[in-house]
């Protein structure tokens, strides 16, 4: 546990298991997730286009 | 002729000026005042204040690029407006005092058709006794500046802790109303990157220290994300990273004090707090750029034009009420003022109607309340649909239809970096839609097929990648248009 007061809130949080810190480093999975965050900002832009009101 | 005059040439102002003189003949005038001299892209300031990044790789001279664009450039600050003109001479204009005047020199005159006001924040470091680089005791990344005293500062405890010393680093909200907790975010797990990767981590302790009412809320009223079956606050993922890399945190606190080496806060459950420390990165609150608005006698209406904040009143709903009872149609979407047509705002300096994070005041009465952050993307955005608004008038006359934009429909994608590094560094990249929560059409507020959060490397490249990027667009370099704000 890192150091923390006995009653901080961090006594009480979750936290990654190894896998998942070995996966935010892996290379081959890392270049997979750049494509599609990718993907998902440009889905977000498209999202908030959508919303966008004639111009008044 | 048309004169389009811009206040501010940070990435609202700059990105209105580019784009009118792209929209706009050369028969029209674009006119930018700005006391700068260069444009800096602020979010690679975190970098440069741990010292992994050159000044020099953050900033680009404006004039050379204005003078290319023929858009000109008046190095200033701007003091005062006078939409209605004078008692003379009833064509608008907007007074500056010229870069490098000397005290008491008489403000210059630009006359103007249409005004953006772009002036971004003002550092409000006297909000906190003793806060900040001008005689306090906190460095701040917010400018270029600022961050290579921050770097300095930084190198400075690494050789002490170098040296067997123990020392403690405290980052985060210099005040209970601060935003930008996002900024301060970075810089944390920047600064706590950086001591691993010197070998120094074990003798280091680092505390965040935040007004915000829970970790993760980034003034936006936290998220909420879809993971494993469950809807789960972005709270869990935050905690849990700064439990990951040993961060301890203060949340719902303000800072009423820094001094030498000790800084004195409070929390929202009445506590009183002391913490020592050897270094300090603590962000002041924003205030407007404070300009002056006289009617066409010469009285003061400020306060028709600007907020007690000092920031402009644009098309938003500014009716006090209690904060259950706002709504994300109360938020602005031309940027235009009500008091004079051909005035706009874009970026920070547009007021927001009010907060979306909840207020938490203290037993004490200390407000303690996170600005909603006002980030590059949604400032980009203003400053582009400003820029289309005034060139669709300045040839279609002034009934001419607004561009809208809503500030509470927008989305936000949000870049955090958490250290860096081609292989080894992290960032935590966030989507949100819409950024204002909207309980009506979504059960917690926002779109979840497009509210999401990750971390990892690929977030760093990612952010790497749009520093250049950015940069390339700011620099107007070949089919900069093509890149969204
Ligand atoms: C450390 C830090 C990190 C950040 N990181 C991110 C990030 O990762 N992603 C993100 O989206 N956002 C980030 N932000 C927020 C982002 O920088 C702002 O949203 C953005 O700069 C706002 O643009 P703006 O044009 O409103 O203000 P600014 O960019 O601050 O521009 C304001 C301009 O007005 C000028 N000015 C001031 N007063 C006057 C005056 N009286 N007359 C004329 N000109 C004046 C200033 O010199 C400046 O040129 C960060 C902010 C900070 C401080």
């Amino acid at each position: 546990m890192p150091r923390s007061p006995a009653d901080h809130p961090a006594r009480f949080v979750s936290v990654p298991t190894p896998a998942t810190r070995w996966w935010r480093t892996f290379l081959p999975y890392q270049l997979v997730r750049f494509a599609l965050i990718n993907v998902k900002m440009l889905r977000l832009l498209r999202r908030a286009h959508r919303d966008t009101p004639p111009p008044v | 002729m048309a004169k389009i005059v811009i206040l501010g040439a940070g990435v609202a102002g700059h990105t209105a000026a580019t784009l009118l003189r792209r929209q706009l003949g050369r028969e029209h005038d674009v006119t930018v005042i700005s006391p700068e001299a260069e444009w800096n892209w602020i979010p690679s300031n975190i970098w440069v204040g741990v010292g992994v990044m050159e000044r020099r790789e953050v900033v680009f001279p404006l004039a050379p690029l204005y003078a290319q664009m023929d858009i000109a450039f008046r190095p200033g600050r701007a003091a005062a407006l006078f939409p209605e003109g004078t008692a003379t001479d009833s064509r608008s204009f907007v007074t500056y005092l010229p870069a490098g005047a000397a005290p008491g020199a008489d403000p210059q005159r630009e006359y103007y058709d249409f005004l953006v006001n772009a002036t971004g924040p003002k550092l409000n470091f006297a909000a906190t006794k003793g806060l900040g680089p001008h005689g306090g005791h906190s460095v701040s990344v917010c400018t270029a500046d600022h961050a290579v005293d921050a770097a300095r500062a930084f190198r400075e405890s690494i050789a002490r802790l170098r040296h067997g010393e123990r020392q403690t680093f405290v980052v985060g909200m210099g005040h209970g109303t601060c935003t930008c907790e996002g900024a301060a975010f970075e810089y944390v797990f920047n600064v706590e990157h950086e001591l691993r990767r010197h070998g120094v981590r074990d003798r280091a302790r680092v505390l965040y220290v935040s007004n915000e009412p829970e970790l993760g809320d980034f003034g936006l009223g936290g998220l909420h994300l879809k993971r494993g079956g469950y809807v789960v606050p972005a709270r869990l993922f935050t905690e849990s990273l700064f439990v990951e890399r040993g961060v301890e945190w203060l949340h719902r606190a303000h800072v009423r004090e820094v001094a030498a080496g000790r800084l004195a806060c409070e929390t929202a459950d009445g506590r009183e707090h002391e913490v020592a420390f050897d270094f300090a990165m603590l962000l002041p609150p924003f205030r407007g750029a404070g300009l002056a608005v006289h009617d066409r006698q010469g009285a003061d209406i400020s306060d028709r034009v600007f907020t007690p904040g000092g920031f402009m009143r644009v098309d938003a709903d500014y009716t006090d009420r209690p904060f259950e009872a706002w709504h994300p149609r109360d938020w602005p979407s031309t940027y235009q003022s009500p008091a004079y047509p051909n005035l706009f705002a874009a970026g920070i300096a547009f007021a927001p109607p009010h907060a979306v994070s909840r207020p938490l005041r203290s037993p004490q009465g200390t407000l303690i309340a996170p600005a909603v952050p006002r980030t590059g993307m949604t400032a980009g955005i203003m400053g582009r649909t400003v820029a289309l608004s005034i060139a669709h008038r300045v040839r279609h006359g002034p009934a001419a239809p607004l561009r809208r934009a809503p500030f509470a429909t927008m989305g936000a994608a949000c870049v955090a970096s958490a250290g860096t590094g081609f292989t080894r560094g992290s960032a935590a990249t966030l989507t949100l839609y819409p950024v204002v929560p909207d309980f009506d059409r979504y059960e917690f507020g926002r779109d979840l097929r497009f509210t999401t959060a990750e971390i990892g490397l690929a977030g760093h490249w990612l952010k790497h990648l749009l520093h250049h990027l950015f940069l390339y667009k700011a620099k107007c370099r070949p089919f900069w248009w093509l890149i969204p704000e």
